[in-house]
């Protein structure tokens, strides 16, 4: 309801008029002849007409000035002077050769391989300095508040920014996520009778994929959790009736009545998914690059996520979104210990994710991109860093223009352009863009009610997606 | 370390408009009569909104501000001191606010039905011996008699008598998971547990994403520690919480050290954030009924990074206790062997703590030059002092304990109990305590037709439930509850394994749909969801009938009382009615168990026992048994 309280028009003729004319399911992006051009392309593949959206949220806050490094010499000695306890040493970081890129040599964390192999074959784009943003805003405004631009508030806070870059509306209180306004737009064209939400989670309840009418369907790594006791007890047959009558009957009291319906879905979905991914197996050949990856908690999520794509059409699916996440970035200390063991993580599941989705012939139509709470400042602490803002994220799939940097690369140095205070950049991409990018390759038209403050910013498309 | 929220929806019941930035690289030259108030130490008077703008405004921008907020700052000014009459007048108003009740129940015993539900909110869960001694007492008596039972002992006696080895994680974690439940299912003082589990979910350490998974003796001290200051006061409650090593550790300000001007390194701002966002003020000015101040129809920011890189500075210097403060010792290591005694509060190391001037909260500016311990009694001085503290401490108590959605009203019953014990003293948390429970709205029996009162009741609580109630133990006396956090194995919650330090939830989630459009929060909810709701049935189904555990760890209810009511379903029924629900059950649910139960005829092989075990999955799978009211 709140994503339509907006002050933008919302195209929504237009968009009841390409619904009737069955135009929805073809046409994605903004770009109008853009899309006419990919036509053909999606002609190939008509019979499964698919796209998926994958989250990979990176709880707590990672820090982005030790995931993408500048190694030039002057950029890297600006880079180390401010965080020497924590600076990677040059060598060590993984040099990309990007495409079209004028700024410095640019560099992963040595832990990240699996990100560099998608960056060098072209899979995975870096999106530069993202962050929340209620409209632009450049550093003599953010000093001088001459005029004085508006920002996100509680900036630096876990929990504001954190649902912030869900709910896409920094300025104001939303009970909806920017994913689960695009379920809203897209579940009844493309999925109609599937008996799993639009907006699947593998890792808990989130607001990015709470919708007006989408709920999402929470699952575990290993699938949906069957009640057998449902069926009849050991003891009693007739009490397995009995219980689920208690468990799923409508309740006249609020917080009752939310616990049966939740209840009720579980026990109507679960039979229909462990049935659809019986058929897909995690011991199959395409979900191979997972084996080694046991103790990978972000790669166990993938997995499910990978076999859930691979029973879409079990699932009556032809837009799957999920959400997966990983924990423990807030590394206010331990920071040179721990934080390459998280990103290892994060790179070796990836990387298995998208091979999964080449092996399955989907990779063209997954597209996986990570989120945090916020970036971090770019001055040491002696043992981490603090809480910041802007920070850098990677998109990955067979659609994105790969090997490139979107956004503006920022300064990093103490004092540079972007800088805040202290290496907290303010950011000059806005997550509306990002997420507004995103939602026209996936299908969602009306970006208004995706991103309702999408007007603010300069561009609708970051370009990122072919 | 680890602040990394768990992904959740918080959601503002008010408009939330823009705000303007409170954090400039120009310095703000905050002057306010209240410093030196502060450093004295007595109680601040509460800043005005206009204050605080310009605390964190550079000055060009205050001057142009300030014009704008001339009249309304007049206007916030006289509802300040309209609250301060207000609260002037209701001195005493904590503890008289529930005297209704309390000299109602002087004279009119509770009913089984009102003690029973009073003890679901108070402890974890009721017998009939403890119904029986509520209505002998009377809640208020009960009360009183529990603020002066002892413990069964510390965690760390426990911890230290099963003579873990050093190396032995796995058996250290079972030691502290034992000591926890066997406190909360067998100790006496049930008050004292049920409050210290609901201190840990708001002082929050976890084992999860944390190097406190190598230390589970800081996780057995830590315990003792709330649990020790739970019907202290709490200045107190929030020192010892600061300077344990398990916080020190979690939030990372063990360890932490000044600013170095010449590298430019900063102290670390965890702790600093965090002791004021969640666990003393929170983010927003309140009033004291838990609503938010507003200016200028904004809601106002309670502090900004300029308050937060002040209070950064008063964390540092702080570390391992000793009897020096040497450098090997100050990182934990003396004499080529680590040291780190997790059961004794920090001690400061002055070489290490920032002198520079730290400008924190509301004005307050500790002069440069003030050590590390003037320095926290200043900071905490000035936390504890924050009007903010009574209504954003208080809510999160009622919620934990009584309802999700308290009325206004009744949060500043328990703030002005927090501010005011009736004896002029701030903070007693065994005043808070009885304006929790005793509270005219939590014990309003017209609340239970209310379709909007109650919480979910919390699945570690549940388990707690059974135990207690069927009087479940393993042949060899301990309680290995260990892996109740596994969403598919267990319920999806564990003490001390929240996966952040906000919690397992958030006081303002809200799950999406019907309760989130009423206006309501539900915090429980926001680990409820088709995994867990599934896991708990499978849970309990196993759980009632085969036990916890395995060998002589195996933890099974003997159902003595149920056995013998096995022949007699309705009194079964009642019976666990009464104990598991304060007789709520719906007239529905009641003929649904019976027919299960009279479905078993009692010709049957082992008909008893299978007739206890269906009433008791039933009635703990039941929504009237998960919905407390």
């Amino acid at each position: 309801m709140a994503a339509k309280k907006t002050a933008f028009v919302s195209p929504a003729s237009r968009r009841q008029f390409l619904k009737q004319a069955g135009f929805l399911t073809a046409l994605s992006g903004t770009p109008f002849l853009a899309n006419l051009a990919s036509i053909g392309s999606a002609a190939a593949s008509v019979a499964d007409d698919h796209k998926a959206l994958v989250c990979v949220f990176l709880n707590g806050g990672n820090d982005q000035s030790n995931t993408v490094v500048p190694i030039s010499s002057s950029e890297y000695a600006a880079y180390r002077s401010a965080r020497p306890e924590l600076a990677l040493a040059q060598s060590a970081v993984l040099p990309l050769s990007l495409q079209g890129f004028s700024g410095p040599q640019l560099g992963l964390h040595p832990e990240l391989a699996g990100i560099k192999s998608l960056v060098d074959a072209g899979a995975c784009a870096l999106l530069a300095n993202v962050g929340t943003l209620t409209q632009p805003i450049t550093k003599a405004q953010w000093n001088n508040c001459n005029p004085l631009v508006p920002v996100p508030f509680q900036l630096f806070s876990h929990s504001d920014q954190q649902n912030q870059w869900q709910t896409g509306l920094p300025d104001r209180p939303s009970q909806t996520g920017w994913l689960g306004r695009a379920g809203d737009l897209l579940a009844s064209g493309f999925n109609g009778g599937s008996p799993v939400s639009i907006c699947m989670s593998v890792a808990g309840n989130n607001m990015i994929e709470a919708g007006e009418q989408t709920i999402q369907y929470q699952l575990t790594p290993g699938g949906a959790v069957r009640v057998n006791a449902l069926n009849g007890f050991s003891w009693s047959a007739q009490a397995g009736t009995a219980l689920r009558r208690l468990v799923t009957e409508n309740r006249a009291h609020r917080l009752e009545g939310e616990l049966g319906r939740i209840t009720a879905r579980a026990v109507a979905s679960e039979g229909r998914v462990t049935d659809a991914l019986a058929g897909v197996p995690a011991t199959l050949p395409a979900f191979a690059g997972f084996a080694s990856l046991a103790s990978n908690p972000l790669a166990q999520q993938l997995r499910m996520v990978a076999r859930m794509i691979a029973a879409r059409s079990a699932l009556g699916q032809r837009r799957q979104i999920f959400f997966v996440s990983l924990g423990g970035f807030d590394f206010h200390d331990n920071l040179a210990d721990e934080q390459p063991l998280r990103l290892r993580q994060v790179g070796d599941a990836i990387k298995a994710f998208y091979d999964a989705t080449v092996a399955l012939g989907v990779a063209n139509q997954v597209t996986t991109f990570t989120a945090s709470d916020f970036g971090r400042a770019l001055q040491s602490n002696g043992r981490g860093t603090d809480h910041g803002w802007g920070s850098h994220h990677f998109i990955v799939g067979g659609a994105v223009r790969g090997n490139r940097v979107y956004g503006q690369w920022p300064t990093v140095a103490i004092g540079g352009p972007e800088d805040a205070i202290l290496g907290r950049l303010i950011p000059t991409t806005s997550v509306d863009q990002y997420a507004a990018t995103l939602a026209s390759w996936f299908g969602a038209t009306d970006l208004d009610t995706v991103v309702p403050n999408i007007g603010r910013f300069a561009s609708r498309n970051l370009g990122f997606m072919a | 370390m680890p602040a990394d929220a768990a992904v959740h929806g918080s959601i503002g019941v008010r408009t939330q408009r823009p705000h303007l930035p409170m954090f400039r690289t120009a310095s703000a030259a905050p002057v306010t009569g209240v410093e030196a108030a502060a450093i004295a130490g007595r109680p601040l008077a509460p800043a005005t909104a206009a204050e605080l703008v310009e605390i964190a405004s550079p000055p060009a921008a205050r001057t142009r501000r300030l014009q704008r907020l001339h009249r309304t700052a007049l206007r916030a000014g006289s509802a300040v001191v309209i609250a301060a009459l207000t609260a002037l007048s209701g001195c005493g108003g904590g503890s008289d606010a529930a005297s209704p009740t309390a000299s109602a129940t002087a004279t009119t015993p509770p009913s089984a039905n009102e003690a029973a539900r009073f003890l679901i909110q108070a402890t974890y869960g009721p017998t009939a011996v403890d119904v029986a001694a509520v209505q002998a007492g009377g809640l208020r008596g009960w009360i009183d008699s529990q603020f002066t039972t002892p413990s069964l002992g510390t965690h760390v006696a426990y911890y230290n008598a099963q003579n873990v080895c050093s190396n032995c994680l796995e058996a250290g974690h079972n030691a502290v998971a034992e000591s926890f439940w066997r406190q909360a299912i067998t100790g006496p003082d049930q008050l004292r547990q049920r409050v210290t589990f609901a201190l840990s979910q708001i002082f929050v350490v976890s084992v999860v994403n944390s190097s406190l998974d190598a230390a589970p003796l800081a996780a057995a001290s830590y315990l003792d520690t709330l649990s020790q200051h739970a019907f202290g006061n709490f200045r107190d409650l929030l020192e010892a919480v600061t300077l344990h090593p398990a916080m020190g550790t979690y939030l990372s300000h063990l360890g932490n050290d000044k600013e170095n001007p010449a590298t430019g390194r900063m102290p670390d701002e965890n702790y600093a954030r965090e002791v004021m966002q969640l666990f003393t003020i929170g983010l927003w000015e309140l009033n004291e009924d838990g609503t938010r101040r507003q200016q200028n129809g904004q809601d106002i920011p309670t502090y900004g990074q300029p308050e937060v890189m002040g209070m950064a500075k008063v964390f540092t210097g702080w570390s391992w206790a000793g009897p020096d403060t040497g450098e090997g010792r100050w990182l934990g290591w003396v004499n080529g062997v680590q040291t780190q005694p997790w059961d004794q509060p920090m001690q400061p190391y002055p070489q290490h703590h920032s002198t520079s001037e730290k400008r924190i909260l509301r004005g307050v500016v500790i002069p440069a030059g003030t050590g590390p311990r003037e320095s926290l009694r200043i900071a905490l001085d000035t936390l504890f002092n924050h009007p903010n503290v009574g209504p954003f401490i208080g809510r999160q108590l009622i919620q934990r304990l009584v309802t999700s959605n308290p009325s206004p009203a009744y949060i500043a019953r328990v703030a002005r109990a927090f501010n005011d014990n009736g004896s002029g003293v701030r903070g007693d948390m065994k005043a808070v305590i009885r304006a929790v429970l005793l509270d005219p709205e939590a014990r309003d029996a017209t609340r239970l037709s209310d379709g909007n009162w109650g919480k979910l009741r919390e699945p570690v609580v549940r388990v707690a439930n059974w135990a207690r109630l069927f009087g479940a133990r393993s042949p060899s006396g301990t309680y290995r509850i260990n892996s109740l956090h596994d969403p598919i194995e267990g319920v999806g919650q564990g003490p001390l394994h929240s996966p952040s330090v906000f919690n397992f939830f958030r006081p303002d989630y809200s799950p999406a749909g019907d309760v989130r459009n009423a206006g309501l929060v539900a915090p429980e909810f926001q680990i409820t969801h088709e995994t867990t709701v599934s896991a708990y049935i499978n849970f309990m189904v196993q759980t009632v009938e085969q036990g916890y555990g395995s060998g002589d760890r195996l933890i099974t209810a003997p159902y003595t009382n149920e056995l013998a009511l096995a022949t007699q379903p309705e009194q079964l029924v009642d019976h666990l009615n009464q104990l598991l629900m304060a007789g709520q059950m719906s007239a529905a649910t009641r003929q649904t168990v019976l027919e299960a139960l009279n479905a078993v005829p009692m010709t049957e092989a082992n008909a008893a026992q299978r007739r206890v075990w269906i009433a008791v999955t039933l009635a703990m799978c039941s929504p009237e048994f998960l919905i407390q009211k």
